[in-house]
């Protein structure tokens, strides 16, 4: 397998140990390019805060603070009411916990933003060192950023992915170097209390390993074979890593969990359901992004006469299904890709660090911190976020007015009402798996695609109904007698059940039409 | 641009002289003609599914009053919601083979038309891939892969003329590629195409990226580009001109050429919701099939030596484009990538014709020959598919009642409604555009969305909701004491407006 440095001149370290040569290294251009990146990001994170599911995981880590050990049961809602379940991104849900009792929901985000600013100037380093120029490094990092826009937000997802760029960036190492995989174990170890995604480590792992099993060039692509001492310290790595991944507080459940989750997942069709599982909707902006991808890949493959490494044509592929099969994995393809793409496509003349302004990028580096710092959003612009796509005044309403009840809601608001008013049980929430496994999710299903509403809301003896407005279940509560609204705003409409005497007759009044 | 011949050197290449009666019947009968053989069967299994096509009813009742008056309607008739609008049967002359199929065998006749377009495309397709190069085996492989992807359009369809056109275009720039000649077939080609249907701008954008592929000289990695001659230049754009004058040529004039772009700028509410313009879902059969066609693409880029001429590149991309954005041209994917792909995919060993027997591969042709009769489905066979689909007892039962008034019905029951009730005016029917154009789609898509569905009832005074019994809009009048049910089966429901009671359920 090749070790050969692919170091280029944009990233070199600097060759003098003076003053002068450490500002001009740390004022040069491709710095300056990862500064506005990081701008880029910055620019993204900010309107992201609303993620549907972190209210629950913010929970959970309140819960572990406060008990100093895992719920094991449900307690948050009354649809899955004590079903056992698994606190499986335990760790991740620590810095956000943190972040927030610090910050609030600046905290937060300045939580997330750290994780993809790590991300990010990860794959940047890797597209600078697989050969490209920092200026088509920078494009194709900022291409990244637009795939990952799918996952920018408070999510645990995001700390699974920093771990695959350290996977990526341990494995490259080891490429040119032949060192370095003993912190492979380790990072299996974080990764799998973090996120499920370690599975896509250890695929990725098994795909670099396999892609040196053989030898040979065919067309474009070469493979070259380990050596023997390379290939027994990888198989060594990948053993011991297998093993660490039993290093978590739930044992062989937690490894055993992604596996669960899928089959779980695909056997109820769960994932036609959920819009990030979905495959890639090309009517959309990350449709276009993801078409951007297939047609560069295609003129890097045609137009490019660089020789494409076996494992390089594994990972591209195994990436490109996993996105276009589920959005979700656009986050992934962009990670994947562009330090692959990035040495191929040739948008900009090569960098000439003789010709680099020190000043001028300190200028421009000074001005992204001063604007991010300058428009850092307050808490009350966050909060304002959240209020657009949440049930706040609503859920206000229901507090002042001391309702007390079964609440059917829409299943993204779950979180929100489990953090902010955990006295109000909701019907479900994001955690899917629980929901699915017990039916409430089917029946979920049932009530908002009109097959049999109100039929639900009788079985689960519904007193509250909190909704979209102007929604199809919305529309057919509106024209139903057993049915009341009692608050509306933009948000949310909140019904009521009307008192028994009506409700009881009024279905069998509907029945006999 | 390269005039040299790209006709392969294998063994394939099967026509030379031989004049001997059994240097025909070994021709006749080689392994080459027996794929396609089986590729006609596969097209014959395919085709027998399709029979149930929303449009094609709408589409002969036009061809009917065509024959009967020898003139085109100028405004609807079908309908009461778009009744005296003004519209153009742009598709007028695909719809004469498919009624007189009709009139002169029944639901047996559509078929065997359809199935005789179906066959013709993919043996231009099979042909242009065996011309390209690729082993008959390859490109069998290769055809039956375009045939998957073609299985989105494979029924009575008006489209099929112009892929049918498409292919004949793809023929006649090959040709010209090869021996310089034959391009003044491309006038009297956009001429009946036009008239068959709007797929044509397909054809001029595939025409122009062929001829732009050779305004260019150079080589980029795998890909190489060589200059047009200046005579070659001129045939091509003298020809391109005189084509893009015979799209005028039909009974509607400018307005024809005009439609499809107005398709593309007035009816874009149609396009979302009508299935097949939305883009290729990956969890569906034919979106894993397209993972399969950029999978090999990239493996033909990747593995294969075989140099990419521009033109190649150009519409593969184009193709690629428009398949993975809207599912309906993932058949059109099918034509263009099928010759570009099998000669740089081997997949098999070369075939020896010194191997061949041709008398196995007459007993294989006339085992798919006669299966094909055998299993030809009867009138009978073939209306029962229909009635999986569409509501012929509903229909029927409305009929004998009589029942009177406006009726809301489901969007592709429409053209049925008003070639088997044509007494019955329709709500909307598949012909989108009359009712994009004054707000009875958009009123459809509120209803059936459960969004001011009431409302929209009574807006347009509905006496009756026609309807599958799966759509949210039933589980809301069964709900209402606006509405009763009259009428339900397994494919549709009835409604019928309680006198009395509005809308409004609140007392």
């Amino acid at each position: 397998m090749p070790t050969k440095s692919n170091s280029p001149e944009t990233i070199s370290p600097p060759t003098s140990t003076s003053w002068t040569g450490l500002a001009a290294y740390i004022f040069s251009f491709p710095v300056m390019c990862m500064f506005l990146l990081v701008l880029a990001i910055y620019g993204f994170s900010v309107r992201r805060i609303a993620e549907a599911d972190i209210w629950w995981h913010l929970r959970n880590a309140a819960y572990l603070f406060q008990n100093h050990s895992f719920a094991s049961v449900d307690s948050y809602s009354f649809g899955a009411a004590g079903s056992p379940w698994l606190d499986h991104e335990w760790l991740s849900e620590i810095p956000f916990f943190l972040g927030l009792k610090a910050g609030g929901l600046q905290g937060m985000l300045a939580v997330y933003f750290v994780a993809l600013v790590l991300i990010y100037i990860g794959v940047y380093y890797r597209s600078c060192r697989a050969g490209a120029d920092c200026k088509d490094a920078t494009v194709i990092t900022f291409l990244a950023i637009l795939l990952g826009g799918v996952s920018i937000g408070p999510r645990m997802l995001l700390f699974g992915w920093l771990c695959m760029v350290g996977l990526l960036l341990v494995m490259d190492g080891f490429q040119r170097t032949g060192k370095g995989l003993w912190l492979l174990p380790a990072l299996f170890a974080l990764w799998i209390n973090l996120h499920g995604s370690w599975v896509f480590g250890l695929v990725v792992l098994v795909m670099i390993i396999g892609s040196g099993l053989v030898e040979g060039e065919w067309g474009l692509v070469v493979a070259q074979r380990w050596s023997t001492a390379e290939l027994r310290k990888l198989l060594l790595a990948l053993g011991v890593s297998l093993a660490a991944l039993f290093v978590n507080p739930f044992g062989y459940r937690l490894v055993l969990f992604p596996l669960k989750y899928e089959i779980l997942l695909r056997r109820h069709d769960v994932m036609q359901r959920i819009v990030e599982w979905q495959g890639v909707d090309f009517s959309t902006a990350h449709g276009k992004l993801a078409l951007m991808v297939i047609f560069g890949l295609l003129a890097a493959a045609l137009f490019s006469q660089q020789r494409w490494k076996l494992d390089e044509v594994l990972l591209t592929a195994f990436a490109l299904w996993a996105a276009l099969s589920h959005l979700r994995f656009l986050f992934f393809a962009g990670l994947i890709m562009a330090p692959i793409l990035a040495p191929r496509l040739k948008l900009f003349p090569p960098y000439e660090r003789e010709l680099d302004k020190p000043w001028l990028n300190a200028g421009i580096m000074a001005a992204v911190v001063g604007g991010m710092i300058f428009f850092y959003p307050s808490a009350a612009q966050l909060q304002q976020q959240v209020d657009q796509e949440y049930p706040t005044a609503a859920l206000e309403f229901m507090q002042r007015q001391h309702l007390n009840g079964r609440i059917f809601n829409q299943d993204w608001w779950g979180g929100y009402m489990e953090w902010v008013t955990p006295e109000l049980k909701p019907y479900m929430d994001g955690r899917t798996d629980i929901f699915v496994e017990n039916g409430t999710f089917d029946d979920y299903i049932n009530a908002v695609l009109i097959r049999s509403p109100l039929e639900v809301l009788d079985k689960y003896k519904i007193d509250y109904v909190l909704l979209e407005p102007a929604k199809p279940p919305a529309y057919v509560l509106e024209h139903s007698p057993a049915w009341r609204p009692i608050y509306t705003d933009k948000v949310a409409v909140l019904f009521e059940r009307t008192p028994k005497t009506a409700a009881a007759e009024a279905p069998a009044k509907v029945r006999s039409n | 641009m390269p005039t040299a011949s790209d006709s392969p050197t294998s063994e394939t290449a099967p026509l030379t002289a031989g004049t001997s009666w059994i240097g025909l019947v070994a021709k006749v009968f080689s392994f080459p003609v027996m794929c396609m053989f089986l590729l006609i069967g596969v097209i014959f299994r395919y085709s027998v599914g399709g029979i149930a096509e929303p449009d094609i009813w709408w589409h002969l009742r036009n061809a009917r009053n065509l024959v009967q008056f020898h003139s085109f309607s100028g405004v609807d008739s079908y309908s009461f919601s778009a009744a005296g609008s003004p519209r153009i049967n742009f598709e007028w002359l695909s719809e004469i083979p498919f009624f007189l199929g009709f009139k002169a065998l029944g639901l047996p006749g559509l078929l065997a038309i359809y199935f005789a377009v179906l066959v013709l495309i993919y043996v231009g397709v099979y042909y242009r891939v065996w011309r390209a190069g690729a082993d008959c085996k390859d490109a069998a492989v290769a055809t039956l892969g375009a045939i998957c992807l073609g299985t989105v359009s494979m029924a009575p369809r008006m489209l099929l003329f112009g892929w049918l056109s498409m292919v004949g275009l793809l023929l006649v720039l090959d040709r010209f590629q090869r021996t310089g000649k034959g391009i003044w077939l491309l006038p009297p080609l956009f001429m009946l195409w036009i008239n068959l249907h709007g797929s044509w701008v397909f054809g001029m954008i595939v025409l122009a990226l062929t001829i732009a592929s050779g305004l260019v000289e150079g080589e980029w990695g795998l890909v190489v580009a060589r200059r047009w001659t200046p005579a070659e230049l001129k045939n091509l754009l003298l020809a391109s001109a005189a084509s893009a004058v015979a799209l005028f040529i039909n009974p509607f004039g400018y307005k024809l050429v005009l439609y499809p772009f107005d398709l593309l700028r007035r009816q874009q509410r149609a396009v979302q919701y009508v299935e097949e313009w939305q883009p290729v879902n990956f969890s569906t059969t034919s979106g894993k099939l397209m993972l399969v066609v950029i999978f090999a693409l990239l493996a033909a880029a990747l593995f294969s030596r075989r140099r990419w001429k521009l033109d190649e590149v150009l519409l593969s991309a184009f193709a690629l484009w428009a398949a993975l954005s809207h599912a309906r041209f993932l058949f059109f994917v099918g034509l263009i990538l099928a010759p570009i792909l099998a000669p740089r995919l081997t997949l098999f060993p070369p075939y020896e014709r010194e191997l061949d027997k041709p008398w196995l591969n007459g007993i294989v042709m006339a085992a798919v020959v006669g299966a094909m009769i055998f299993f030809f489905p009867s009138g009978a066979q073939l209306q029962q598919k229909v009635d999986e689909e569409y509501p012929k007892a509903a229909l029927e039962f409305i009929q004998r009642l009589p029942l009177k008034g406006r009726i809301f019905n489901e969007y592709a029951w429409g053209g049925y409604m008003e070639w088997h009730a044509p007494a019955w005016k329709t709500f909307i029917d598949g012909r989108a555009d009359i009712f994009v154009y004054n707000g009875v789609f958009d009123d459809f898509l509120r209803a059936t969305g459960l969004e001011r569905s009431f409302e929209i009832l009574d807006k347009y005074r509905i006496d009756y909701v026609f309807v599958t019994p799966d759509e949210p809009l039933v589980y809301l009048l069964r709900h209402s004491p606006a509405w009763h049910l009259i009428y339900t089966d397994k494919v549709a429901v009835l409604f019928e407006r309680t006198p009395g009671p509005t809308a409004e359920k609140r007392e």
